[in-house]
């Protein structure tokens, strides 16, 4: 390949030259297999899609697929990406005036109408400024005018939008695909029309899911908490409520998946088969804020996947949701995959796995490479602590997907789990070296060599969830908690991570902050501190040194438990569950009373569905065949609707009102030992 | 190569498969290019469990499928048993465009007649964090300063190189063609570089560096594993049955 038949701009012949000098320079050359080449006019509404993360890491993120396809679909749309440069390039580019560039045309960013930027996590904060400020804007939406590209946010990361609310103009709350179609429509008929920025603001406060900070005032009690948060104009309305697809069948993205020219993280064609999640697990951002379950057709996953690998060529397919094997007719819909695509050798795998013996047996079915090692996720150590966070995983279920792992081949099983969760005491830490150890010895039965993998995480509260009360564990809690690991599995065949409590804190900073944390991000970023999720360029000083500088601490940011009535920093922002749903649930928490999913048991009233004229659709109101689902009863048997045709129904339990949103406990599950 | 066997999916053509646990499509590329480095002369053998009827056509299907930038020029059917690209491959040329600015010709065309003169040319290069040193002489077959602010003096050689490449990669700058031996070691422009900054104490640097052909050894010397006789072809591919 000629470098020079690339696109030829003023970026692209001064970045060349540079290239040779930084790491990984694949990263900004694009060109990548299916890239649309659409040419802007002016007409053309010009979005810059930008994940604030290394290419490797947001090549493949779906969600830019999606919307890159669908925008460029549109007549008076066209759109790029743009990923952060690495420290090494970032430093170049200043050093020879370039400003951040599309990876697409390497157009300027001020070339484009819109800056759009997805958050899959808050600790990409400091990754925004250091964008911003190489695209060459001013850092806060008040110092930007008409003349600067419009700056937007979206993803998970942004559910408590408040920390990063002062550098934002506008945040998309919930599903963006049709938001962004909305957005674009509004932009060109306000640019048209030649108004100022505050106007274009407040159209865009109009549509549903769309947010607008500046046009909300926030002020505060004598001991730090909010007081208010009041929409300043009539144009905002009081609750921003997120915004939901609700037929993923109307949404045939992507068709055309961007195939990388070099190492990503993962390199496969991922096809999503359901969005949402009702499982309940209390610790569970994605699940909380995602309902209902909206299941996609196995009929059009399987003509998505022929379109997909058609265009794509790829070898490896994943079919993605927040849980896989929950899909209704799983094995149907893989076994058709299997036959439809076979022959090519294409690899299918689920990410996401349930932990039970019938998804091993789902998971050996499909699985082509050769079996090193098998992920679960029990998340804690003790019964008593999975019905605190209803992850409702028996330890019968645990070992029988483990035994059944052994047996099918698989030599190494790696287990995830979280220390800091509320209520924990050193017995429920002990119990996760306790598991590890017992895998370890199932295996011994079946390879010589078996062992185990246990990674750890610090459990940091979010938005929108159960747990947002939770005053987050100190470091030296969970410093103490992995003490206890590491002498409980010193000398066995179990293998130990953990993250970095320092790192654990810094999260709970930017989770659940509120606007005055946008200096402390400031003062981090300006100190250097980008990359923060990358070990090489964290530092926990920087934030201390933040907080103190903006008279914060990690006391009151991180580690205080909040009160019942307390306003949040996103108390103006709905992922359309009830605030009382959330502390019943919390409440409940505490006792370890636990919540069944209810796709399959009568409705609880979490808000989603009742109150926005929602519900899950599914194919199946039968739950999935095997294990227990975490009851320790056999879920296919008590099925409390009657059995539906195979075709999708929509399941509609608004007949069953819950006047005091209290939600029906579950039976209490037998404790296995 | 994730490229090429992605398009050769996308091309459905038959490929032959290595056997084992993991099967891989058998793909064999010649010599690795640097990254950063342009080429217009790369080869791979592909193994086909049949050979395609309309292998003529085969060039610009691949070239359909490929990322933008990538373009088969030519195909063709070779023996099983021919050696593989890697065994024959002995040299490579480049041309390469030198900066910082301000450089003039004749310091660069002073530093390559002094290396050609010298009979030893120690190099370090730092192999697994030890310091190793290569003598670069035996491994250079040519070395030229190019000027092309004066497109009328280009010689033979260098005018074939840049053949496929568009004219304002090289305008008013000056360059270094070079041909290199890639047996024991591949030699890298920047270091013939490396030596003439040395040789003239200023310093040279690489801003493009461009592969222009990849050569096999025969009974007339050097020549390219496709002798291409088409019009507007420098690199191939070839074909193999298996």
């Amino acid at each position: 390949m000629t470098a020079t038949q690339l696109a030829q701009t003023d970026i692209w012949s001064q970045l060349e030259t540079l290239l040779p000098q930084v790491s990984k320079p694949a990263r900004y050359i694009g060109n990548e297999g299916n890239i649309i080449r659409k040419e802007p006019t002016a007409e053309m509404v010009r979005w810059l899609l930008i994940f604030p993360d290394a290419y490797e890491v947001g090549q493949p993120n779906l969600g830019l697929h999606i919307l890159y396809e669908l925008l460029n679909d549109l007549p008076n749309a066209q759109a790029e990406r743009s990923y952060l440069p690495w420290p090494d390039l970032a430093e170049l580019m200043r050093a020879n005036d370039i400003p951040l560039f599309s990876v697409d045309r390497h157009d300027p960013a001020s070339d484009f109408d819109i800056l759009a930027f997805t958050f899959p996590s808050e600790l990409l904060f400091t990754n925004l400024l250091e964008t911003i400020d190489l695209a060459g804007l001013a850092l806060r939406s008040q110092d930007r005018g008409v003349e600067s590209p419009l700056v937007i946010a979206g993803g998970h990361g942004v559910m408590n939008p408040e920390p990063i609310a002062a550098f934002v103009d506008a945040f998309v709350i919930g599903d963006g695909e049709d938001v962004s179609i909305e957005i674009t429509a509004m932009y060109q008929d306000w640019r048209e029309r030649g108004g100022p920025k505050d106007e274009l603001l407040k159209n865009l406060a109009q549509i549903e899911g769309v947010y607008v900070p500046a046009l909300y005032d926030v002020t505060y009690n004598a001991d730090g908490t909010i007081a208010s948060v009041k929409p300043n104009c009539e144009e905002a309305p009081e609750r921003v409520e997120k915004r939901t697809i609700a037929d993923l069948d109307a949404l045939e993205y992507p068709r055309r998946p961007l195939v990388p020219l070099t190492e990503v993280v993962h390199d496969r064609l991922n096809i999503e088969i359901f969005r949402g999640c009702t499982r309940g697990c209390r610790f569970c951002q994605a699940g909380m804020i995602t309902r209902p379950v909206r299941e996609r057709s196995p009929e059009k996953v399987r003509k998505m996947i022929k379109t997909g690998l058609d265009s794509s060529g790829y070898e490896d397919l994943s079919l993605l949701s927040l849980s896989s094997a929950d899909y209704s007719g799983i094995e149907e819909l893989v076994t058709n995959i299997v036959d439809d695509h076979g022959d090519d050798r294409v690899a299918v795998s689920l990410p996401s796995l349930r932990v039970d013996a019938f998804t091993v047996g789902l998971a050996s079915q499909i699985q082509r490479v050769k079996k090193t090692g098998l992920t679960f996720a029990p998340e804690a150590g003790t019964w008593r602590m999975r019905q605190v966070i209803n992850k409702l995983i028996s330890e019968e279920d645990l070992y029988a997907a483990v035994e059944s792992a052994y047996e099918s081949g698989w030599k190494r099983m790696k287990l995830y789990f979280m220390v800091g969760l509320p209520t924990e005491a050193d017995e429920d830490v002990m119990g996760i070296a306790k598991l590890g150890r017992h895998v370890v010895e199932l295996g011994k039965r079946h390879h010589k060599g078996a062992s185990a993998t246990i990674s750890i995480g610090g459990f940091v509260p979010k938005a929108h969830t159960p747990f947002q009360w939770y005053g987050q564990d100190t470091i030296e809690d969970l410093e103490h908690k992995i003490q206890i690991l590491k002498d409980e599995t010193r000398r066995t065949n179990v293998q130990l991570r953990w993250h970095d409590p320092q790192a654990t804190a810094a999260e709970g900073i930017v989770s659940r902050g509120d606007r005055r944390i946008a200096d402390v991000i400031e003062h981090v970023w300006r100190n250097g501190g980008v990359f923060q999720e990358w070990r090489e360029y964290f530092s926990l000083d920087r934030w201390l040194e933040a907080l103190e500088a903006c008279g914060l601490d990690l006391q009151f940011v991180v580690y205080r438990e909040r009160k019942e009535h307390e306003i949040f920093p996103w108390e103006h922002i709905s992922a359309g569950l009830r605030r009382e749903f959330l502390w019943t649930d919390w409440k409940n928490a505490l006792e370890a009373g636990a919540l069944e999913d209810c796709r399959w048991i009568p409705c609880y009233d979490c808000g989603v569905c009742t109150d926005h004229g929602l519900e899950h659709l599914v194919a199946s109101t039968v739950p999935p065949a095997g294990g227990s689902q975490g009851t320790g009863q056999c879920m296919s048997a008590m099925a409390t609707t009657p059995a539906m045709t195979a075709q999708p129904v929509r399941i509609s339990l608004k007949s069953m009102p819950n006047p005091s949103g209290t939600p029906s406990v579950a039976r209490e599950p037998a404790v296995l030992t | 190569m994730r490229a090429w066997e992605r398009a050769l999916r996308r091309a459905k053509l038959p490929i032959a498969f290595t056997q084992g646990f993991s099967p891989r499509p058998r793909i064999h590329f010649g010599l690795a290019v640097p990254t950063c480095f342009a080429s217009t002369a790369e080869y791979v053998d592909v193994d086909l469990i049949e050979v395609p009827t309309d292998l003529a056509s085969l060039a610009a299907s691949l070239s359909a499928v490929l990322p933008g930038g990538m373009d088969v020029l030519a195909a063709l059917e070779v023996d099983t048993k021919t050696p593989s690209l890697q065994s024959v491959i002995e040299a490579a040329e480049y041309i390469v465009p030198v900066g910082p600015g301000g450089w003039r010709f004749a310091d660069l065309e002073a530093a390559t007649e002094k290396l050609l003169a010298e009979s030893v040319l120690p190099y370090t290069v730092v192999k697994r964090g030890k310091d190793v040193e290569y003598d670069m002489a035996p491994g250079l077959l040519g070395v030229k300063a190019v000027d092309f602010s004066e497109p009328s003096g280009l010689d033979a050689d260098v005018e074939r190189a840049i053949a496929h490449v568009p004219a304002d990669t090289w305008q008013d700058r000056i360059a270094l063609w070079c041909q290199v031996k890639v047996k024991p070691r591949s030699i890298r422009p920047q270091e013939i570089l490396d030596l003439c900054s040395e040789l003239i104490g200023s310093e040279f640097h690489a801003l493009l560096s461009h592969r222009s052909a990849l050569l096999v050894t025969d009974e007339q010397g050097f020549s390219e594993p496709i002798s291409l006789q088409l019009p507007n072809a420098a690199a191939g591919a070839e074909v193999s049955n298996q």
